[in-house]
């Protein structure tokens, strides 16, 4: 198939493994946090990872206190602790990122200038394989603040050249909203999102609107079929559409636009939707950013499940600035096996249909995100 | 009828939702289980996308309605009736009445009767309608009327039903609103999905024109924004629905007033009501008001309940509903067992020697109960999903006061000047007494007013001949 903007994504080797051991490993250079629980576990990384099933076998977060400690160190340590000592002499830039803070308190994370920069150009190759156009404004409506997303749109809204209009939406105030029954409040404050997207429709000229999965369901009901009718694609992150609103965005709401979506974190990357397909079903399907990041579906064990079965999503991220090693994620998805005219580009294990079991309807903050 | 279409091994229900007359399933339906965790059902999910579409195409679909002459209109509604009536006949909705026994825990036999009164209801609609029109015609609602000096017309196109799955009698509430010719949208309740799926796969099999009905199992935050307006079970109405777009319905709480010379069948007679609907019905008499003796009233009513025993759910004699959700039924008994604490006679425990809390076939029931309150008592004048009354003496003087806020008022005996005074009472809304005090429920009676006036409104239109 045609790549046309050439990023680097490729599988992971062992050599990739090594190199990023060596990195985050060194006893005088290495990453503050990781050096310490090599040595609190005996583990040895250094000497004893040589590939990426040694790093499976010996490095990977274990679900339970081991994951948990990691996890509260992010939140409530600097976030030097988990960045090579060497990466940090450098210089280059490291965007401090934060997760949602859905989850209870928000956890750090960096983007490094080299990851940054291979993400942008993933993310190129994928809208160009949707057929998202260039040279046209975008709206996004989403986190920004230290959300990673916002300042990821606003950059390929520029490096594609064209102007990013953004509606912030704070998921922390929506969850406390849904935690303490503030309903009105919520309602208030869903209102004002709306009557914001509403004004920049108006008002501006926006070729791609890049919106929360929730938000955009909620699209037609709130400003009706007509409002962003110039619209020429539509990008989503966030809970991943059912099917059957997939199909109803494509066929019905807006016949001939690029529905595409996009998965991750602020910590650990993202992922893009395979180019759209008939054999899809319209089942979303996601491309993790090889070689910086993989995504696991597993069992309860660890094990990959056999493709096409449903497991929890485990993060591999394997970056200059940051080493995510298999970290469990809440949200479940379908393992899938490379097909279509994308299978021989991107070789390795896709996910399909990720979703998070807790965020339940019960939950408001799902209304926004 | 589209199910069962499909099974997991058991039999295992799918259940759609209904976008008009289309099913709609989902890849990742919600499966509904019985007290054990077996599952029992898939309900299809819709998302906003789908009910924003049944919302516009309700909308679009009110002046089809309208346009149905009214013989064809009201013969359409007894052709569905007559279907389900013939499937429940013939056993085909067995496994729909297995599934709702199991998730309600309402006895089959009695679920099976109660689907069958919905489907019965829905035939004698041109009654239940004329009776709410205001010239008495069923063609008012087609027309705005005739002979008035004003034209009466549709408050809005799409209506809105959360139904609520205590009984599926209760169904008469969205039928009502079809019947008037306003495009329903119905949101299910978790307890009983399968009754407003099998009448609306009869409706649309009898002809009902494309969305004409719509169905969505649990909530439905787009249609409760965009339905014109809400008819809403209880009384939690949601923050986002404004007050003059949605009509409470089914908010319970009857009560009788027991005065002097009772009739001879008095108690089993209010022992019948007390068990209407295995005592999940508004209509249920949940507290008696005692002008005399209320020791007396209450060991007479114990006795009646005595004679209905928790059963099993599949015999065909069994009255008493379930608690799938143990918690549930533990948590209203601890309601009670506070009560007797505080000083409360359970006459039920006397009179039957059965405890509370009763195990039957690894089920949990709560036995029927009579409690001897007073009247300061947070359970008199609260209704409990089960045959429960709460019987308290209160003095002639303060029995109106002691019966605002009921649904049904039912007088048994002399209670001179009572009836009138309850009449009078805003916070009373029907009244019987006489040898009617037992009329419970008729679909041609005002209930929480008359649905009709909800959904029609007055208008002037002038002339009204040619509009």
């Amino acid at each position: 198939m045609r790549c046309p903007s050439e990023s680097r994504l490729r599988p992971i080797t062992d050599e990739d493994v090594r190199r990023l051991v060596r990195l985050h490993f060194d006893p005088q250079h290495g990453t503050p946090y990781w050096l310490e629980r090599d040595r609190r576990q005996g583990t040895d990384a250094l000497g004893k990872v040589h590939g990426l099933a040694d790093a499976v076998a010996l490095i990977g977060l274990l679900d339970g206190s081991d994951q948990m400690h990691f996890e509260e160190a992010a939140r409530r340590t600097p976030l030097e602790n988990f960045v090579p000592r060497s990466v940090l002499a450098e210089g280059g830039t490291l965007w401090a990122a934060q997760t949602g803070g859905t989850t209870g308190p928000a956890k750090h994370g960096t983007w490094g200038s080299r990851y940054w920069d291979d993400i942008l150009a993933f993310s190129d190759e994928f809208l160009d394989l949707h057929g998202v156009p260039r040279g046209k404004n975008w709206l996004f409506v989403g986190p920004m603040g230290p959300h990673t997303t916002g300042r990821l749109v606003v950059a390929f809204a520029e490096r594609r050249g064209g102007m990013c209009f953004s509606i912030d939406l704070d998921p922390r105030i929506v969850k406390i909203f849904g935690e303490e029954g503030m309903t009105a409040a919520y309602d208030r404050y869903v209102d004002h999102i709306w009557a914001q997207i509403a004004e920049v429709a108006r008002s501006q000229d926006i070729g791609v609107l890049f919106c929360t999965s929730r938000l955009l369901e909620m699209l037609p009901e709130r400003l009706g079929t007509e409002a962003l009718a110039g619209v020429e694609a539509i990008v989503h992150a966030g809970t991943t559409l059912d099917p059957e609103t997939h199909r109803q965005l494509r066929e019905d709401f807006f016949p001939g636009v690029p529905v595409v979506g996009m998965y991750g974190t602020s910590t650990t990357g993202i992922s893009w939707q395979k180019p759209f397909e008939a054999e899809d079903e319209h089942r979303v399907v996601y491309v993790p950013c090889q070689p910086h990041v993989s995504l696991d579906v597993v069992d309860g064990q660890g094990d990959d499940v056999p493709f096409g079965e449903e497991g929890r999503v485990r993060v591999w991220r394997l970056t200059d600035d940051a080493l995510l090693p298999g970290f469990w994620e809440r949200d479940r998805a379908r393992r899938v096996r490379p097909y279509g005219v994308a299978a021989e580009r991107y070789p390795w294990p896709w996910v399909g249909d990720p979703y998070s079991p807790e965020f339940t309807e019960g939950r408001r903050v799902e209304g926004v995100y | 009828m589209s199910a069962p279409t499909a099974a997991l091994g058991t039999e295992v229900l799918d259940v759609p939702a209904y976008d008009g007359a289309r099913a709609v399933m989902s890849h990742r339906p919600d499966v509904v289980r019985d007290g054990e965790g077996r599952p029992l059902a898939r309900l299809g999910s819709t998302g906003r996308l789908t009910q924003f579409r049944m919302a516009e195409e309700a909308g679009r679909a009110a002046r089809r309605l309208r346009g149905i002459d009214d013989a064809d209109w009201f013969g359409l509604l007894r052709r569905a009736a007559d279907r389900v009536t013939t499937k429940l006949d013939n056993g085909d909705l067995d496994v729909w009445l297995r599934a709702l026994s199991a998730v309600s825990g309402l006895p089959r036999r009695r679920a099976a009767r109660g689907l069958r009164t919905a489907a019965q209801d829905l035939a004698r609609m041109e009654e239940i309608l004329a009776a709410q029109a205001p010239d008495g015609t069923v063609s008012a609602y087609r027309t705005g009327g005739s002979g008035l000096g004003w034209s009466w017309r549709p408050a809005g196109r799409s209506v809105l039903v959360r139904q609520p799955g205590n009984f599926p009698t209760i169904n008469i509430e969205w039928l009502q609103a079809l019947a008037t010719r306003r495009p329903v949208l119905l949101s299910t309740a978790a307890a009983d999905p399968f009754t407003p799926v099998v009448l609306t796969e009869e409706l649309y099999a009898a002809g009902l024109p494309e969305h004409g009905v719509s169905v969505v199992h649990g909530d439905a935050p787009a249609l409760r924004r965009l339905a014109d307006q809400v008819l809403w079970p209880g009384e939690d109405v949601p923050a986002d629905l404004p007050a003059g777009k949605v009509k409470t319905y089914h908010f319970g709480r009857s009560r009788a007033v027991i005065g002097d010379r009772l009739p001879d069948d008095a108690w089993p007679r209010l022992a019948r009501e007390a068990f209407a609907g295995c005592g999940r019905l508004c209509v249920n008499m949940s507290s008696l008001v005692v002008l005399g003796d209320p020791r007396e009233a209450a060991e007479a009513l114990a006795h009646e309940f005595a004679a209905r025993p928790v059963l099993p759910l599949d015999d065909p004699r069994a009255a008493v509903p379930a608690f799938p959700d143990r918690a549930a039924r533990d948590s209203l008994a601890l309601r009670i067992e506070r009560e007797v604490a505080a000083g409360a006679v359970d006459v039920t425990a006397a009179a039957t020697g059965v405890p509370l809390r009763v195990e039957l076939d690894g089920q949990a029931f709560l036995r029927p109960t009579v409690l001897l309150v007073d009247p300061g008592s947070p359970l008199f004048g609260t209704e409990l999903p089960f045959p429960f009354t709460a019987v308290a003496h209160v003095p002639r003087s303060k029995a109106v006061a002691a019966c605002a806020g009921s649904l049904i008022v039912s007088v048994v005996g002399e209670a001179d000047g009572l009836v009138r005074a309850l009449a009078e009472e805003p916070g009373v809304d029907k009244v019987f007494a006489g040898d009617q005090f037992d009329r419970g429920y008729h679909p041609c009676d005002p209930h929480e007013g008359h649905l009709a006036d909800f959904l029609f409104k007055k208008k002037a239109v002038i002339p009204g001949a040619l509009a």
